[in-house]
């Protein structure tokens, strides 16, 4: 198998799994470059092409509450979770622990 | 105007009014935070081919701006296969269509040559084709775009029971053999039905015409193509091969290798008109007759041959 290809396939499985890094991130406030380095440091790489639209998606479906704050002289928009979006992230969790351990005693077969 | 601002400036022309100065202001901060993290990193400020870099990274403004707007397809894919479906049957009507205004524009009379009949055919094919495909499309792309014809789809109300019982892939008959079959079938018919109607017919370019011994044989061929219509009809309609449908066919067969040889032997298939220079070559003439009409017999029996093969086949397989 080329690299190209396990890549791709790569980011197709992490692909499923980036609404829940991104919700679970937003327990704390951040605007978009400190949530990306956030991801980042916790070993997920995601592109601004793809994270900055996402959040916006996730705050227009009610998820995520978000304000304009001044600090070092600029604007920035922060985004945190909301209550709806905290309920949401509690049931993906658990979805998200079952799927694992599912695949986990599939993996050891 | 910096580079920064040059790029939101593009940004915002792709986005919609409503949602223009939120999203451009959102993604300006973005790129600024970009920016001075960059900085930071390297210990200096950014040149403009730093600032250039990272733009580009980011990607071209219609697809940033395209990334932030929910995904719009010309054609959505679930509507795709039917699309393609209609594509094939759009193309397939066009060349029926356009075969059969060449054949009436040919015996329509004027000068018309046979290479200009085929020029008309070709050229009015793609004409038609590309005026089909952009019909089709624009219907597609509107059905895509609106939540309410979800539901018009074919293949939303499919059974299983429709399935064709195929268990060879043989037994498939493709949709593009059944309409060329169709199609050449109707442009045979009709130019029968003209040569047998029209005293002063001639063949375009030749001052030729039917002879009395091919005239007498004209309705005997066109029943004969008109029930090659009807099965090609049913072919389209149920496309797969039943021990009855290869029965038909291949008794159709037989008589039509029949005919073909009995048109074969007629003499005087070809006439000329009036005083021309081709009473001259009239044997010859009739001579390339009979070896056609020769060939038409030898594919009928080669077809026989493959429909009774087949036939033989599906007994097997219902005996197994």
């Amino acid at each position: 198998m080329s690299e190209e290809h396990l890549e791709k396939l790569r980011q197709e499985l992490r692909r499923g799994v980036l609404v829940l890094a991104v919700l679970g991130s937003l327990k704390q406030p951040h605007y978009g470059y400190s949530l990306r380095k956030q991801l980042q440091d916790a070993g997920i790489d995601i592109d601004e092409g793809t994270l900055y639209p996402l959040v916006r998606r996730l705050a227009d479906q009610g998820l995520l509450d978000s304000e304009w704050q001044q600090g070092d002289g600029r604007e920035r928009r922060y985004y945190q979770l909301s209550p709806v979006g905290a309920g949401l992230l509690d049931s993906l969790s658990s979805e998200w622990q079952a799927l694992n351990s599912n695949i986990a005693k599939l993996l050891e077969v | 105007m910096s580079l920064i601002d040059r790029y939101i400036s593009a940004v915002a022309q792709q986005l919609p009014a409503s949602r223009r100065d939120d999203i451009t202001r959102e993604l300006k901060a973005n790129i600024l935070d970009r920016m001075e993290h960059f900085s930071e990193q390297h210990g200096r400020p950014l040149t403009p081919a730093d600032e250039s870099a990272l733009l580009r990274e980011l990607g071209h403004p219609r697809q940033v701006a395209a990334s932030f707007l929910p995904p719009r397809h010309l054609v959505s894919p679930a509507w795709f296969p039917f699309f393609l479906q209609c594509l094939t049957y759009g193309l397939i009507i066009v060349a029926g269509v356009q075969l059969l205004a060449a054949a009436v524009t040919l015996l329509g009379g004027g000068n018309v040559s046979i290479g200009g009949f085929i020029r008309g055919f070709i050229g009015g094919w793609i004409h038609g084709s590309l005026v089909m495909f952009a019909c089709v499309t624009g219907v597609f792309c509107v059905l895509s775009n609106l939540a309410a014809t979800a539901n018009l789809s074919p293949y939303c109300k499919w059974r299983p029971e429709e399935l064709p019982p195929v268990r060879q892939p043989w037994q498939r008959i493709s949709l593009f053999d059944s309409t060329m079959e169709l199609i050449g079938n109707a442009f045979f018919l009709m130019i029968m039905q003209y040569f047998f109607w029209v005293e002063t017919a001639s063949v375009p370019a030749a001052p030729l015409t039917v002879g009395a011994g091919l005239k007498s044989w004209l309705m005997i061929l066109s029943a004969a193509a008109v029930v090659a219509i009807l099965i090609n009809l049913w072919n389209l309609r149920h496309p797969y091969w039943t021990s009855a449908k290869l029965s038909l066919s291949l008794v159709l067969r037989l008589i039509l290798a029949g005919l073909c040889m009995a048109v074969a032997h007629t003499p005087d298939k070809i006439a000329v008109i009036g005083n021309s220079q081709m009473v001259n070559h009239l044997e010859l003439i009739n001579t390339i007759a009979f070896w056609i009409f020769i060939g038409g017999t030898a594919v009928n029996l080669f077809e026989a041959s493959r429909r009774a093969h087949r036939l033989l086949l599906l007994r097997k397989i219902k005996e197994a």
